[in-house]
């Protein structure tokens, strides 16, 4: 069963007004509009255009390109993260609106999401933040690395925008490993939409060409930088990736019920707890890891640690299937 | 720690609010650029609010081993608006209108200058010179989530790496001096840096070289005869500013004496017109006692003894106030 769509349904479950109920028609209505994002909510449609993409938010272009939902949770692992589960007035994740197209030799992604104030860096603002959205890309690799702006070794690139400055090419190997990426020219422009952003991100599709992203957005009003943001689990693109091994550790057989029991029985959340800081929170591990990590993540508990953790975790004696299970249980967890 | 520790003493008896300091730090280093509101190097007056106005009530610093919650101080409100006046329109044409701000100003490096406290004949103030103070625990090292700041083996001063920095502003907060500034233009956190260019060179910083009142020293602690360990170390009469903020300072101040208050009759009294425990909140309980010894050396000198504390502090020759020379054997 899909996660998106069933969240879709449960999203405004108690809502307070039509206003809600009318964000979730249009959702709905796009699901039809575009069945490609239903396929999967392991990956994102990528669309065909004859030339480089529009950089304009607002061009029809973008109408007629694929889309995605894709939900975005707070980055609540590292220190200086956020502990509303939901941004201000929401009553369910920030949705992001991704749509991708390819052409001319440039990559471009149009990303959309509800931002009720515009925060924009400005020359006077030495106490305020801006608002700010960031497309991270992970190379063709063994599996995904860790979303988290990636491994030591493992670098994924990310082409970062804020509101009021120029966009920013950069790559990261870890939390505060963020450095320029200086070949790599990347574009930005964003509109206000009614209910928030809507901007795109444009560069040259380059010659390691990205398997997967991963969304992030900060907002300026709730003093987003840094890990105060929120971030979706990675999704590979769709057709961009050769032979189609992620979409396999994306495919998850087990049975969350068991994977339930066994999360007691294995004593999991006497480390993996709000507040005891043992092993990373596992509140939102759902809605942010991709299924390989998480099979990763048990199998080999020390193949990467996520900064900040002793690497205490011991392999928890698993048959395979009960990796399965357990992997079907966390993925639960949003 | 760093191997070397650079500081400073300023002797808060001699500093006369003249902004010699403040200027030759900011035509140095921080008039372009998106520094204009930013003041490196400034001269408050104390009792005030100072700059960034309650920069002693916005937080920062150490609780234990805990980095305390800090605010990030406001341009208008906190710094104050770098503001352009009506030059052309007063000095370039034919005019009867005052050389104003064209911008209403609502606070800046010096905005209550000689305000000070307390009621005719007993008011008080006195002018305390602020910089970062390239501490030894600093909380903005700490702070910073991406390393982007160090302290440097050679001379323990502490810089933000340009490079690194992203403007994520949690050394601002963390400072409980507010002596690290946001760059809203460069998108990224600046402050002092001691001078590194000149203090390589062997030439002081600019704010205690160009000091008309010959009222900043300069040393490394581990120098025996450089003035930080002399009046640290020795006559224990320069302490830090705020000690309880737990960042460990490298600037260290004499306290400024006082004359006495006047009683009704118009006779003075005994009490040192700015109140003792008012000294006590910004240097500490050990302010009492450097009190003491320099009012027992002045009046050694008055009386025309020897005071070698006193020689110190009067820096008959300028050059002596500056020790910067490296260890032989050491880093050029």
């Amino acid at each position: 069963m899909s996660r998106a769509r069933g969240w879709l349904l449960s999203k405004d479950a108690g809502g307070d007004a039509g206003a809600t109920w009318g964000r979730a028609l249009v959702w709905l209505l796009l699901l039809f509009a575009a069945p490609a994002w239903a396929a999967s909510e392991w990956t994102i449609p990528v669309g065909e255009s004859a030339g480089p993409p529009p950089l304009d938010p607002l061009d029809a272009a973008w109408t007629g390109a694929p889309a995605a939902a894709v939900p975005l949770y707070p980055q609540a692992t590292a220190p200086g993260g956020l502990s509303r589960a939901y941004p201000k007035g929401h009553k369910s994740p920030l949705l992001q609106e991704a749509r991708v197209l390819r052409g001319g030799g440039k990559l471009a992604l149009r990303l959309a999401w509800p931002d009720a104030t515009a925060d924009l860096a400005d020359p006077r603002a030495t106490d305020r933040f801006a608002d700010a959205a960031a497309v991270q890309f992970a190379p063709v690799d063994a599996t995904l690395p860790y979303v988290g702006m990636g491994e030591p070794g493992r670098p994924v690139r990310v082409w970062l925008w804020r509101a009021g400055r120029p966009a920013e090419s950069l790559t990261a190997q870890g939390f505060g490993s963020l450095a320029r990426q200086p070949n790599e020219a990347v574009e930005a422009q964003a509109r206000r939409t009614a209910t928030g952003w809507a901007v795109v991100l444009r560069g040259k599709e380059s010659a390691d060409r990205p398997a997967a992203v991963a969304f992030a957005t900060w907002d300026g009003a709730e003093e987003g930088r840094a890990g105060r943001k929120r971030l979706s689990a990675w999704r590979a693109l769709a057709g961009m990736e050769p032979d189609g091994k992620l979409l396999e550790e994306a495919r998850v057989g087990g049975d969350p019920a068991r994977g339930a029991s066994l999360y007691a029985e294995h004593g999991c959340a006497a480390c993996h707890t709000a507040g005891v800081g043992l092993g990373p929170n596992l509140t939102h591990a759902g809605g942010i890891h991709w299924p390989g990590y998480l099979r990763r993540a048990l199998l080999e508990p020390t193949a990467f640690v996520v900064p900040g953790y002793a690497a205490i975790m011991p392999a928890p004696p698993l048959r395979p299937e009960e990796t399965d299970d357990l992997v079907a249980y966390l993925l639960t967890l949003h | 720690m760093s191997t070397r520790q650079l500081g400073m003493v300023i002797d808060l008896n001699k500093c006369i609010g003249c902004q010699t300091c403040t200027l030759a730090c900011k035509s140095q280093w921080t008039d372009r650029g998106g520094r204009e509101f930013m003041y490196w190097n400034h001269v408050e007056t104390k009792p005030g609010q100072g700059y960034p106005r309650r920069w002693e009530e916005a937080g920062g610093g150490w609780e234990g081993e805990t980095l305390k919650p800090g605010r990030l101080p406001r341009l208008a409100e906190d710094y104050g608006v770098p503001a352009d006046f009506n030059f052309e329109s007063t000095l370039f044409q034919p005019s009867d209108q005052p050389l104003r701000p064209l911008e209403a100003m609502r606070w800046g490096p010096n905005w209550e200058e000689d305000q000070g406290a307390g009621e005719f004949p007993n008011g008080y103030f006195f002018y305390l010179p602020r910089l970062c103070n390239h501490c030894s625990n600093p909380a903005c090292l700490a702070a910073c989530p991406r390393q982007a700041i160090y302290k440097r083996e050679e001379d323990g001063i502490v810089l933000i790496d340009q490079e690194r920095c992203r403007g994520y502003r949690y050394c601002v907060a963390a400072c409980p001096y507010k002596k690290i500034y946001f760059n809203p233009l460069a998108g990224k956190s600046e402050k002092c840096i001691f001078c590194y260019p000149r203090v390589e060179k062997g030439i002081p910083q600019a704010c205690a070289y160009q000091c008309v009142g010959r009222a900043r020293h300069v040393a490394y602690f581990d120098d025996p005869e450089g003035a930080l360990h002399q009046l640290v170390n020795v006559w224990k009469v320069a302490l830090p500013l705020h000690p309880e903020y737990g960042t460990q300072p490298n600037v260290y101040y004499v306290p400024p004496l006082s004359p006495p208050t006047f009683a009704a009759d118009g006779k003075p009294t005994g009490a040192p017109r700015i109140p003792d425990d008012y000294l006590r909140q910004l240097f500490g309980p050990a302010v009492d006692a450097a009190l003491d010894v320099l009012q027992g050396e002045i009046a050694k000198k008055e009386k025309g003894g020897e005071s070698a504390l006193m020689d110190l502090l009067i820096a008959y020759r300028h050059g002596d106030m500056f020790r910067l020379s490296r260890p032989e054997g050491g880093q050029s």
